[in-house]
Order: structure tokens, then sequence, then C-alpha cells
């Protein structure tokens, strides 16, 4: 009967490992510093202009700054200083400045800094990314996967989601098709993440002008990109957002401009080992204690 | 008195005039010309002056708004502007970088091959401001002034014929090379992409061969495991 019962529990472990087989790789993309100060420009362009929206909210200011000072820390300061002195001492400081004006409640200043900074980091790309990167879709599709991962970030704190929406193998792929709204614990967050995900939209699109040799996979990516920011206003829950990224903008960023992912861990043929080894201790055991 | 005042004036005058004209005065470097488009100062020049053939330079621009001493440096003034050097009819596409001590301020780095007269070109907007320009540069100077002795003193006239033909020699050499070269690195590009198709290809088989290696262990462990049964009960 024991016998039974284990080889049955030997037979579901199995079948599991091979049933978990995902339909698609999971989108983990390598690192790329150029793609990675693409990205971090479009952040923090979208976040001071946050703060200009919110001058004399300090709740929402702190917040901001908050994220900026995750965007731009004293390691990017050192390397910008690596190639031009000037932007290493007046990139942060604007963003100082910004913070200051915007706590002091001065919407002029406020603005003049916006600008300035984001002359400053326009003029940061060439010196920080060398130009045959700079010209690079793959690198430029990249960066747009980062910021997408952000917003991915943002909005699943926003909704406060129970599973990472950036884990593809989190995603529900059975679930059912009917969206629903979720309620909104954070609501800087979730302006945070639609604010980004604009961002990632608008880089895009830059993309798209770039290589309109791409134009099939271009209209799935702009369309999926459509739908994904609908479904953020509309307050989709995590996996219908996941869905959206996951299965319809990553896939055929990838495909369209040759990003490689990094190859998913062999999780079936893990727990298929896993069960294996599980079962001899069992049947090991179990035959000491017969021969006792 | 009178003439001896007069003549020491005289020679210092003189003195003057012939030091004023030597080449070992050192000349001020600013040899910049601002240009005013709108309520633009368009300044261009080289970055170390006077400039010579060979040494490492750089065309330097620098952009303001306003005028006279409240003019304020346009940061990322050069977004939407092309701007090409242009010797005789040769042109070269420049990419300026923002300089690392002034504001507005763009250089790019450029060696001066040739003696003579380089210009700017310059077309695209500043913010909202039209231009559409050429600007001479400070004229290139020979580096055989400052040489010491001549590299070219010994070289015999008869020999230049010689020269020419060994050059042209080289040049076709050259040009062979490049040739290999970009076929060379055409075959690298192919053999990069044969790798990741094979790359791609054996991550597949990677999993597929730890599922099927997974799937094989169980089947022998529960074979193993009937056997043993089927022991017992005998």
């Amino acid at each position: 009967m024991n016998n039974k019962i284990i080889a049955l529990l030997l037979a579901v472990v199995i079948s599991s490992g091979l049933i978990y087989t995902h339909p698609a790789y999971a989108h983990n993309f390598g690192g790329d510093e150029s793609a990675s100060f693409l990205a971090k420009v479009s952040e923090i362009k979208t976040e001071v202009g946050f703060i200009a929206k919110h001058v004399s909210d300090s709740a929402a200011i702190g917040y901001y700054s908050d994220a900026l000072s995750e965007y731009w820390n004293a390691n990017d300061t050192k390397e910008m200083g690596e190639r031009n002195t000037l932007l290493q001492k007046e990139i942060p400081a604007t963003i100082n400045s910004t913070i200051s004006d915007a706590r002091a409640g001065n919407q002029d200043a406020v603005k003049a800094d916006v600008s300035q900074l984001n002359g400053y980091l326009d003029e940061a790309i060439p010196v920080r990314v060398d130009k045959d990167k700079l010209n690079n879709s793959t690198v430029q599709a990249l960066a747009v996967t980062f910021v997408l991962k952000e917003v991915l970030e943002k909005y699943g704190d926003a909704v406060n989601s129970t599973v990472n929406l950036n884990d593809m193998s989190q995603m529900n792929m059975g679930g059912s098709m009917q969206q629903m709204s979720v309620p909104i614990v954070d609501q800087l967050k979730y302006e945070n993440s639609i604010g980004l995900a604009s961002a990632a939209q608008q880089m895009f699109n830059d993309l798209v002008t770039k290589n309109p040799d791409k134009s099939t996979y271009n209209d799935k990516i702009s369309t999926a990109f459509t739908k994904f920011l609908q479904d953020i206003n509309n307050k989709a829950d995590g996996n219908t957002v996941m869905t959206d990224v996951h299965m319809q903008i990553h896939p055929n960023l990838v495909s369209a401009y040759n990003i490689q992912t990094v190859p998913e861990f062999p999780m079936p043929a893990l727990l298929v080992i896993i069960s294996i080894v599980g079962v001899i201790v069992i049947t090991r055991f179990r035959s000491i204690k017969l021969r006792q | 008195m009178k003439t001896r005042i007069m003549a020491l004036a005289t020679i210092s005058i003189l003195i003057l005039l012939v030091f004023s004209n030597s080449p070992f005065v050192i000349k001020p470097a600013s040899a910049h010309i601002t240009k005013v488009f709108g309520n633009y100062l368009v300044t261009v020049g080289w970055q170390n002056e006077p400039v010579y053939n060979g040494l490492l330079n750089a065309p330097i621009v620098e952009v303001k708004k306003g005028s006279g001493d409240s003019a304020k440096p346009v940061i990322n003034a050069l977004a939407n502007m092309q701007i090409s050097i242009k010797y005789g009819s040769v042109t070269k596409q420049l990419d300026f970088v923002p300089d690392s001590t002034v504001d507005g301020q763009y250089v790019s780095p450029l060696l001066p091959s040739r003696v003579g007269t380089y210009s700017l070109i310059m077309k695209g907007t500043i913010e909202d401001q039209q231009i559409d320009t050429e600007i001479p540069l400070d004229d290139v100077a020979s580096i055989d002034t400052l040489n010491f002795p001549q590299s070219g003193s010994s070289v015999d006239t008869s020999n230049i014929g010689q020269i020419g033909t060994i050059i042209n020699q080289l040049t076709s050499d050259i040009e062979e090379a490049k040739n290999n070269a970009n076929s060379a690195a055409q075959n690298v590009a192919n053999v990069g992409k044969s790798f990741q198709e094979v790359k791609d290809t054996t991550d597949r088989l990677y999993l597929i061969s730890m599922a099927g290696i997974g799937i094989g262990v169980a089947g022998i462990v529960i074979a193993v495991f009937a056997l043993s049964r089927k022991g017992e009960k005998i």
C-alpha cells in the first residue's frame, strides 16, 4: 500500500516537473552599462518632472527625492567624473537644487532647474555612452526593457501585489481573461509607474523612428504598449500587466532588436532530480527498516 | 641732451617693432570668432592656439544666449545641430561633446593633418534659432616651424621620384590590406553569428537533456524499486 502511495507521489512530482515547463522564456536580460545609462536618464527626467508637478507637497517631494537618489548615486557621480568633471558637479547639484526649490515652493525656479537638468542629462549621454552603442538599436531596446522593469516594480508596490511582477515564473498563465481593477495602496508609486510607462513608450517611439525596417514587430509592440498603458490607467490586476509586458512587449522586442536573454534555469529538471533523490532516500530508509 | 633722448626713443621703438614681428613672441591665444544669430552668440575656435598640423587639437563651439556680459551659456545647445569641418573641398562630420570646464562649450577632438585654412559648417537649430553658416577657424601652421633639426632636411631631392614610387606601392599595399581586413571582419561576424546560433541550440538542448536525464534516472529508480519489491515478495 505504502509503495503504491510512494509510486503515485513520484509520478505526481515528476509530472509536475514536466508540466511546469513554461510556454515562453522568462525574460532575464543581461546587463549593459550603456542601456542602463540611457534608462537612468529617462527615469531621472520622469522623476524630476513629477517633482515639478508636486511643488510644495512635502510627501511627494520626499518620495521622488528618494527615487532620484536611487537613480543617481555617488557611484554615478564618480563615473561621470571619469569623463566630464563639469557634468560630475552639475548633475547632482541641479538635482539637489530642484528638490530644495520644490520644497521652498518656488515654481519658477523648479521649472528652470528641470530644464537645466534635462539639458545636462542630454549632454551626459554622448559623454557616457560611446557613439557605436548610442546608435545601436539593441542597446536602445534594452534600455526600454530596463525602464519597464522599474514600471512593474513600482506598479507591484502600488497595488500591493503578492507576487514580483518582474518574475515571469509567478505569472498565472491559465488565468481568467476577464480584467479586474485592483485597489491602489500607494498613490505616488502608482503615479510614478504611469510616468515611467509613458517614458518607456516614448523611448520605444523614438526607437521606431530610427528603425522603420522593423515595422511588423514595431506595430505589434506599439499596440502592446497602448494596451499596457490603458491597463495601468485602469488599475488592472498584476497578472494582466505582467501579461502585457512578458507576453506581448518583451518577446517582440527580443525578436525585433536581437536582445540576448539569459537562459532560464531548468526548473523542471531540478524538480525531477529532487523528487528522485527523495524517493531514493525514502526507499533506502524503508529497506533498512524492513531488514531490521 | 635732446638729441640723445630722441635717439634713445627711436632705438626703443625700433627694438619694439623688431620684437613684435619676431616668431619667438608669444601671441595672445584668443583667435576665436563670435557670430550673432538672433539672441544667441556662437563662438568658434581651436582649443589650443596657435594651431600646428600633426598636433592633437579640438575645434570648440561656445553658445550663449543674450548679449554682452549678461549672456548665459546654453545647455545642450548642439542637440539639433550638424557640424562639420571643412578643408578645401573636403568635409568631415564632427561629434561635439560638452567641455569639462565651461558650461555651454563643446569640443570635438581633431588632429589637423595639413597646413592651411579650416572652417566649421554649422546647420540646424539652437533652441528655436535657425543656424546655417560657415565660420572660418584660425589657420593651421606648419609644425616644421617648431621642428629642429628639420626632419626632411637629409632627403636628397634626386630621390623624390623613387619615394613617390614607393609611396604608390605602399598605398596599393595598404588598400589591399584594408580589403583583406574587411573580408576578415565579415568572416568574424559570420562566425559570431554561427556561434550565437550554436549557443541558442545548446541552451535548448541543455534544458531537454536535463529533463531527459531526470526522467531516465527516475525510470531506473522505479525499476530498481520494483525489482526490490519483487524480491521481497518472493
